[in-house]
């Protein structure tokens, strides 16, 4: 388990330097590290590292692992494996709020606050109707067709609001955003969603051992003690303002919260801590891995990173679907 | 009826219990449930299927919020308590585990000790890892503890819920159907187990469906009626299994003929239904 965990960090970095190193302008490793403390060989590699690639690279990783911590712990409340902020609207609610707040010309620091508070809309609406009668539980058939009510509403609100608030300028910016994609994120960007990105993800390390005890149920985890409905809350809400920072910067990149928490039960087991650190550093990977041909693919040209998630993602989702077809079905 | 303030008592009086529906006020399931469970004791609950048994039992865990009448545990009602401390004292096992889980035996009775853990470490003390091997032990599975929990047979699974509670170190445990779904070898290792929980002054409380492991391990039975005609059931006869498993009682509640046959060899008497009954015998005719 240790060297597991030891080569999925030494992978990650890795997987940095490679973007930190390919592109329209090839830069040896060496000179790339160098560029990155400030020690760069010249000019232009250091506005190519420290201007472009580093603030993008570490946009790409901030997004992985937002979504996929956030995707993780959607999939341990639900108690199913098929939850993540794409599919269940959450991510589609968060791109109202941004909307919102991009046709009020407010700026960065406010931006993925205004997505938080249409997440959390989404989850609760989301939420309300998964949950139905019963006292405990929720059905995952409701939970996702839910989402997807959730999120075509969301897009025509969005298309909406454009066409009759925002000038061309802006419509054109903002279906940019919401095909996803990282391209031009500066540092101006990247560092307020950093700090709730910090946020979401100190909470969640703190619920560790909520999640575990709910991963029994709801009625075992009450019967040990938990206080059920205020954990849910809490890990809920970490994992709204994960996944609304994500939107805010990068858009609409669907199935990170979904593939990169399989890949790493696979690996890793279930138990929550270890389980948190290592769906994100795996979403880190993937998408990381994802920008990666995004840019490099098609030469002079640059594939949304949504749509190469989408590629990735969806027939991963379809294979899942066949194998828990039944589980859904039975709920 | 003067209560020492020392000992511990479950109490439940004039409890009505049921399911809120979406806005609409809740009808009852059960009601007029006094019930008195001291430690050391085992009180096997009774009825037919349908009518309330799972639904009091949630009650007495705190699942459920009384819809009349109170549950109290040393006279404070369990609802004033809080979630923590009711843990502490009174622990719950569930019919099954909800999914299939591929945590260790160990892990699972490891989380038994949360309530005496603070809301963010899951750090063991000496005395915490001592109280885990412990409970371990007196299920019988300290060889399975690394076994993961999909590995494990029914009664063996039963047997792990029963150690997560006893790392609570409950002064009451709650178990819901223990032996459901369970050969007759379980249901005599999960019964076993029980009497030595006895011994230990841990109240019990539990739903058996089989008459026969009643009558063995219970001293209190309380047989809970069926509905006539959508109205709550409720409590239609407590005693010890001498005064509740009789004849009449039993064709009215549960509807069949039975017959009684006393084993000479271990001394047990013995029920075996026989087959349905009329619809004549009435419910009415038996409470009285």
């Amino acid at each position: 388990m240790f060297v597991k965990f030891i080569a999925l960090i030494l992978f990650t970095l890795l997987i940095m330097l490679i973007n930190l190193c390919l592109g329209d302008l090839t830069v040896a490793p060496i000179e790339a590290l160098q560029a990155v403390f400030g020690q760069a060989g010249s000019s232009e590699i250091h506005d190519v590292i420290f201007g472009i690639r580093l603030p993008r690279l570490l946009t790409a990783f901030v997004v992985g692992l937002a979504l996929a911590t956030s995707g993780y712990l959607l999939q341990a409340l639900s108690r199913n494996d098929l939850a993540d902020p794409y599919l269940t609207g959450v991510s589609s609610g968060a791109a109202v709020g941004v909307a919102c707040a991009m046709l009020c010309k407010l700026d960065f620091q406010t931006i993925p606050f205004f997505a938080f508070i249409g997440g959390i809309t989404a989850s609760f609406f989301v939420a309300s109707i998964a949950r139905g009668s019963g006292q405990y539980g929720v059905s995952v058939a409701k939970l996702l067709l839910a989402g997807i009510a959730l999120s075509s509403v969301a897009g025509a609100l969005i298309t909406l609001a454009m066409t009759t608030f925002g000038t061309q300028l802006m419509a054109q910016g903002l279906y940019l955003w919401i095909l996803g994609g990282i391209s031009g994120r500066n540092w101006q960007e990247l560092i307020p969603t950093v700090s709730y990105v910090a946020v979401g993800l100190i909470v969640a390390l703190a619920a560790a051992k909520q999640l575990n005890l709910l991963a029994l149920g709801e009625e075992t985890a009450s019967s040990l003690g938990l206080n059920v409905g205020r954990s849910q809350l809490i890990i809920l809400s970490a994992a709204v303002l994960l996944a609304s920072s994500a939107v805010a910067l990068s858009g609409m990149v669907g199935f990170v919260g979904l593939v990169a928490p399989h890949l790493s039960r696979r690996l890793f087991g279930r138990g929550a801590r270890l389980q948190l650190v290592c769906s994100g550093l795996t979403g880190a990977i993937l998408v990381l891995f994802s920008d990666l041909l995004a840019r490099t693919l098609s030469p002079g040209q640059e594939l949304p990173l949504g749509t190469l998630m989408a590629l990735i993602g969806g027939p991963f989702f379809i294979y899942l679907l066949s194998f828990s077809l039944d589980q859904v079905h039975s709920q | 009826m003067t209560s020492v303030s020392e000992r511990k008592i479950l109490k439940a009086e004039q409890v009505g219990l049921g399911y809120a529906n979406k806005g609409k006020v809740a009808t009852n399931i059960i009601e007029h449930i006094n019930l008195v469970l001291e430690p050391g004791e085992v009180l096997a609950i009774q009825g037919p299927n349908g009518s309330g048994k799972s639904t009091l039992m949630k009650g007495l865990a705190r699942q459920l919020k009384p819809s009349a009448g109170t549950i109290s545990l040393d006279s404070q009602n369990i609802w004033n308590m809080s979630i923590v401390d009711f843990a502490r004292q009174v622990a719950y096992v569930p019919q099954s585990l909800e999914t299939p889980h591929d945590m260790t035996v160990n892990e699972l009775v490891r989380l038994g000790r949360n309530p005496h853990q603070s809301w963010w470490s899951n750090q063991l003390s000496k005395a915490d890892i001592a109280t885990i091997d412990s409970a371990l032990d007196r299920c019988g599975l300290t060889r399975l503890s690394t076994k993961k929990l999909n590995e494990l047979s029914g009664g063996e699974k039963q047997r792990a819920l029963i150690a997560m509670a006893l790392a609570q170190e409950p002064h009451f445990i709650l178990m819901d159907e223990p032996t459901a779904n369970l050969d007759f070898r379980y249901q005599l290792e999960v019964i076993a187990i029980i009497k030595e929980l006895k011994e230990q002054k841990i109240g019990i409380a539990t739903i058996l469906h089989d008459l026969n492991l009643s009558a063995r391990i219970a001293d209190q039975i309380a047989l809970i009626g069926p509905p006539p005609s959508a109205s709550p059931s409720t409590i239609v006869a407590k005693g010890t299994p001498q005064e509740v498993l009789k004849e009449d009682l039993l064709r009215a509640v549960f509807d069949v003929e039975l017959a009684f046959v006393h084993d000479e060899k271990s001394n047990l008497d013995l029920y075996v239904p026989i087959s349905i009954s009329k619809k004549s015998a009435t419910l009415n005719g038996a409470a009285d």
